[in-house]
């Protein structure tokens, strides 16, 4: 596949996953104290997601 | 050396070099241009005094414009966000599990590639099918090699429909509306013989329960722009529609649509230029200059005879002969080359024999256009849906296009054979 096609379909897909599945992308910089490999490997940790997750619904509510 | 010979030579290199895919096709077309240029002109076939007014003779402008035209106004329709917009909707009323959404997806596909070129109709389509796969949690291979095979039964629909169909419509007089009486109805056909066999093959295993709770007009980021670039697209289909009546070149009507649409459609031109596929345009136009030498050399009235040798004896044979020569021939090298080179050839072949010229024409755009499924190569549209699976890491060997494809194409361009063997009676 051509460059020019491949980035086309990249951003078709992109706009559609958005709207399929919509979500954002926080940068959160890592809070004095904390163990750094610990803060890492939360981005990848899907109980720290869900936590989030609740307290985005309990905020927009 | 002897002429002829000299030029099949350039000729075979040229071929042999879109075979093998060694550089890029508008790459290749411009160095056997070049090559030809260079020895027409040093055994006095083109006159270099006159030379550009005699290569731009070779080149057919109507043709050349006609593209142009309608890949400006594609690509500026394509960008309204109309094509996802509709996938969505259907997505969405379809809905109820990711198979009866791709089997709807195969009618989307036959629709957005009689309107697009393929690459465009097979990139949303991809785009669309990998996203709701992921929704789904299933699997898009299927959705997407089908789809790619469905995008060459979408380019038979009009004359607009896909390149081949340009070419012969400026160079054999077929309007609009021949496309609309005798090719449409043949692509009806085997559409929908296609989708009864892709029906049987698409399994559903997917996550039924999903819902799909969009609202489709996200995808439009500019409601004035849809509509504009819509209503313009649908006049200018209008314009060829009527071009019998109004006796305009195909070509002046799509330049002038496009520039119309980039008047008023409201995008920026810039970024619209940018992706007009001139890779092809300038493919085509140095195909035009191989081909002038080919005639200039006496190759082509050689080859053309040898063609009414073995062609002359039943024009219906000799049509169904036409249109296999250019299904294998497109299976394996670029459907414009084979389009260009046997557009004169038929002539001749027509001329010489007096079959009917548009039984020949018609061959032509049934084999360049379905021809290109019978290999993962033959057609960009089958090129991207791997590239696309390759991507999601999803990868699909020559073994499995063969097992899943081509039985569809073959039994395709079996009705391609009756349907033309129908025609060579009937006109």
């Amino acid at each position: 596949m051509s460059e020019k096609a491949s980035e086309e379909y990249e951003k078709i897909e992109s706009k559609i996953e958005k709207m399929l599945n919509p979500s954002i992308t926080l940068e959160i910089t890592m809070p004095e104290g904390v163990n750094k490999e610990a803060f890492l490997k939360l981005e990848n940790d899907s109980k720290f997601i869900e936590t989030i997750q609740r307290q985005i619904k309990k905020r927009l509510k | 050396m002897d002429i002829a010979l000299l030029f099949s030579l350039i000729f075979a290199l040229v071929m042999i070099l879109l075979v093998t895919d060694r550089y890029h096709r508008s790459v290749t077309a411009l160095l056997g241009a070049f090559l030809t240029i260079l020895f027409a002109s040093e055994y006095g076939l083109f006159n270099i005094q006159g030379l550009w007014s005699e290569l731009i003779g070779f080149i057919d402008l109507d043709t050349v414009l006609l593209v142009i035209g309608v890949m400006i106004l594609a690509e500026s329709l394509a960008r309204s966000g109309l094509f996802e917009f509709i996938g969505l909707s259907v997505a969405k009323i379809v809905g109820g599990g990711f198979r009866r959404i791709s089997i709807s997806f195969m009618l989307l596909t036959i629709l957005f590639s009689a309107l697009l070129s393929n690459i465009t109709a097979i990139i949303i389509i991809g785009a669309l099918s990998v996203s709701l796969a992921k929704k789904f949690r299933t699997d898009p291979t299927d959705t997407l090699l089908y789809a790619s095979v469905m995008t060459n039964v979408g380019g038979l629909m009009f004359m607009i429909s896909s390149i081949p169909n340009l070419i012969v419509a400026a160079q054999l007089d077929f309007g609009f509306l021949d496309f609309v009486l005798i090719s449409m109805p043949f692509a009806l056909i085997i559409s929908l013989v296609s989708l009864l066999f892709i029906v049987r093959k698409i399994k559903d295993n997917s996550d039924s329960s999903q819902q799909i709770e969009v609202d489709p007009w996200e995808v439009v980021e500019n409601r004035g722009l849809f509509y504009r670039a819509a209503i313009i697209f649908l006049v200018v289909i209008i314009f060829f529609i009527f071009d019998d009546f109004i006796k305009l070149p195909l070509g002046l009507i799509a330049i002038g649509g496009a520039i119309i649409m980039l008047v008023l459609g409201g995008q920026e031109p810039e970024s619209i230029f940018s992706d007009v596929d001139w890779g092809t345009i300038f493919f085509l136009t140095s195909f035009y200059i191989i081909v002038g030498g080919l005639s200039k050399s006496g190759v082509l009235t050689a080859f053309a005879d040898d063609v009414v040798q073995i062609l002359s004896f039943n024009p219906v044979i000799a049509s169904n002969l036409n249109m296999w020569i250019c299904a294998l021939s497109s299976s394996i090298v670029d459907n414009i080359p084979m389009s260009l080179t046997l557009i004169p050839v038929m002539q001749h072949v027509s001329v010489v024999t007096g079959f009917s010229l548009n039984i020949l024409g018609w061959g032509i755009v049934f084999g360049a256009n379905l021809g290109g499924n019978l290999t993962p190569i033959g057609s960009p549209s089958n090129i991207i849906a791997l590239g696309i699976l390759k991507k999601e890491g999803l990868s699909v060997s020559w073994g499995e296009w063969f097992h899943k494809c081509v039985p569809i194409v073959v039994l395709q361009l079996l009705l391609a054979s009756v349907y033309v063997t129908f025609l060579s009676v009937i006109l």
